[in-house]
């Protein structure tokens, strides 16, 4: 009896420390590395805010990001931009650690950062099928392209 | 006296109630953890964001102080250096819903301008007692704002304390970020908004000046067009011939009105295709068909993207630069620019129009164009407001202002038109030059004789290009 109980209490303190570590062993496994670059940041975030999107609109959301690292109002890099709090829900909530970018999402980024920009110079982007605050309605908006508004 | 299943019940129960603390506790301990550190990363980030204020009040007094040239230059640039990591930490500072708009376009704006002012200086141009008079106006509005997140910072942490200490005796197992902190937070950010919105901007040429944060309109616009006529455009364009499964046209509004037409095939890709209103120009096009692997040499790539250029009606383009793309490097993209000519005293000179690019993209595996763009182009060529005059500094006296050490490649040095700002450009020489193991171009002002920029040419099996 003595020796189950202590196994029942062994598995418990197994699960529990299991528990503990397992919560950052997927992230410093995802965690971006030397190698990565902004190329690889920005393919990611096309990936978490633009899965499902047309292409145009996955090269729209990574001009956007661009556009905001040359705006006053903004970040002054792309690694700033995309982990400005609260600036992306993808960001926020792991999604761009969730799997890896498409061929077609890094293509998408190669040609952003390139500086091919459909949007424009637009420097914000929302999806109007979904609830967002009513601030954002006071931008001017440029264009859709496939699910997502761009505006100034 | 229980019986054997109640004993083993009665361990089950108190097995699942062991691991449901134990695991309640791990989470809630990395749950604290995490807020702790947010909390900590939230005031680092406010604590340097006033240290960075108070090197560039320092940096921009200093500036107006100094007597000569290269202090001015060095004071200058570190209160932009200041400016660009304040403005990272600004955005890291965490308040609750503050706009902070205001208080972001004007740290920006004085590193700009700064940065713009040390520039003046180091070609040798003076700056104006009235910009050094904007300069002291920006540094008193500096001032305030550091004064006003200084005492921010020491009351958040002060509040974060007391509320700490409060909240420890009551329930422990709510830490997280105390109120009072946040508040006092949000109410120095919303107080620093407030003064940044009543410091008027500067009026001076940066990149984060009015006029050129503003879209660029096109430089020949023609006559409107209708959504059929783009429509036929557009798919004649890119892949002239191909029928595709459907065909839908978006509007983008902004500073070139276009059509945005979109062609799907059954697979899933499309081709993109934005056409300006006026006049009816393709802005840019894409066609997002998945690629193989590369078959032709980067010549035929060449070759296909002239043939392409050329059967739009592009004449005379010059190669600049070049880079393969994709992980697979089953892609390239060339850019282009287009040439004109001004008379001088020995005759005409060819001038290279760098602000005009156009870039072709070409797929190696079958040599198709995959992306085209030419909105630099479009708003560049033929503008107006550019009007070429003859250099005043001949190509000698040009190759007398580089640097003495320098071994200079070309014979002659190239005449060409080289972007500033988005709405400023200069006439230069370009001199291919070496220093050691590597390449650069220098530009030198053919108006002022003064060394205008400086690239570094990467080339290498990927690619050509300068940064």
């Amino acid at each position: 009896m003595r020796i189950k109980a202590f196994l029942c209490f062994g598995a418990a303190v197994l699960v529990v420390l299991s528990t503990t570590f397992s919560a950052d062993m997927p992230r410093a496994l995802a965690a971006p590395q030397s190698w990565f670059d902004e190329y690889e940041l920005l393919a990611r975030v096309i990936m978490g805010e633009a899965t499902g999107e047309p292409f145009l609109g996955m090269v729209a959301v990574g001009a956007v990001i661009i556009n905001r690292t040359k705006h006053p109002e903004f970040p002054p890099t792309i690694a700033g931009v995309i982990y400005e709090p609260d600036a992306f829900e993808s960001v926020t909530n792991g999604l761009i650690w969730s799997a890896n970018p498409t061929d077609e999402m890094y293509r998408a980024a190669e040609l952003a950062l390139s500086g091919y920009d459909p949007t424009y110079g637009c420097t914000f982007f929302w999806n109007p099928y979904k609830p967002v605050s009513p601030w954002i309605w006071t931008r001017a908006i440029v264009t859709q392209i496939g699910n997502h508004v761009f505006a100034y | 006296m229980r019986t054997r299943r109640e004993r083993w019940l009665l361990w089950g129960l108190g097995v699942v109630t062991v691991l449901s603390l134990a695991f309640g506790l791990a989470q809630y301990k990395e749950a604290r953890s995490a807020r702790l550190r947010m909390q900590a990363a939230e005031q680092r980030a406010l604590f340097n964001l006033v240290s960075y204020l108070e090197n560039l009040e320092a940096g921009l007094a200093k500036a107006r102080a100094a007597s000569s040239t290269g202090q001015q230059i060095t004071f200058l640039t570190s209160s932009w250096l200041n400016c660009q990591a304040a403005r990272s930490e600004l955005s890291l500072a965490g308040t609750d819903g503050v706009d902070l708009t205001g208080p972001r376009r004007f740290v920006a704006t004085v590193g700009d301008f700064a940065l713009v002012l040390s520039q003046k200086l180091a070609r040798g141009e003076t700056v104006t007692p009235d910009e050094w008079a904007e300069l002291a106006r920006l540094e008193e509005g500096v001032k305030e704002l550091t004064g006003i997140l200084a005492r921010t910072a020491q009351a958040s942490v002060g509040a974060s304390r007391v509320a700490r200490a409060a909240f420890q005796e009551i329930a422990k197992a709510f830490a997280g970020t105390p109120r009072g902190a946040r508040d006092s937070l949000n109410y120095g950010f919303s107080e620093i908004d407030q003064v940044t919105q009543s410091i008027p901007m500067p009026v001076y040429d940066g990149p984060f000046s009015e006029k050129n944060l503003e879209a660029r309109a096109l430089a020949r616009p023609g006559p409107l067009i209708s959504e059929e006529q783009a429509k036929e455009i557009a798919l004649g364009f890119l892949r002239p011939g191909e029928t595709f499964q459907s065909v839908s046209v978006a509007t983008i509004e902004g500073a070139i009105p276009s059509y945005l037409v979109t062609a799907r095939r059954p697979d899933g890709s499309e081709v993109a295709t934005t056409v300006a209103k006026q006049g009816g120009a393709v802005v840019m096009a894409t066609d997002s068909t998945p690629r193989g692997a590369a078959a032709i040499s980067l010549d035929e790539a060449r070759e296909r993207a002239m043939e392409f250029l050329r059967s739009k009606d592009f004449t005379g383009l010059e190669e600049t630069g070049w880079r393969k793309r994709g992980e697979a490097a089953n892609r390239v993209v060339f850019a282009y620019v287009p040439h004109t000519e001004v008379s001088t005293p020995d005759g005409n000179v060819k001038v290279r129009l760098y602000p005009d690019t156009v870039k072709v993209e070409v797929s190696l595996d079958t040599g198709a164009i995959v992306s085209f763009d030419q909105m630099n182009y479009l708003v560049s060529h033929g503008h107006p407001g550019r009007i070429l005059r003859a250099p005043i500094v001949s190509p000698d006296e040009a190759r007398r202002a580089l640097k003495s050490d320098l071994q200079v490649e070309s014979s002659e040095p190239r005449l060409c038109v080289i972007p500033i700002l988005p709405t400023t450009e200069v006439m230069a020489w370009e001199f291919r030059v070496k220093n050691g193991n590597d390449t650069y171009l220098v530009y030198i002002n053919a108006m002022t004789g003064k060394e205008q920029v400086v690239l570094q040419l990467i080339e290498d099996e990927s690619g050509a290009m300068s940064v």
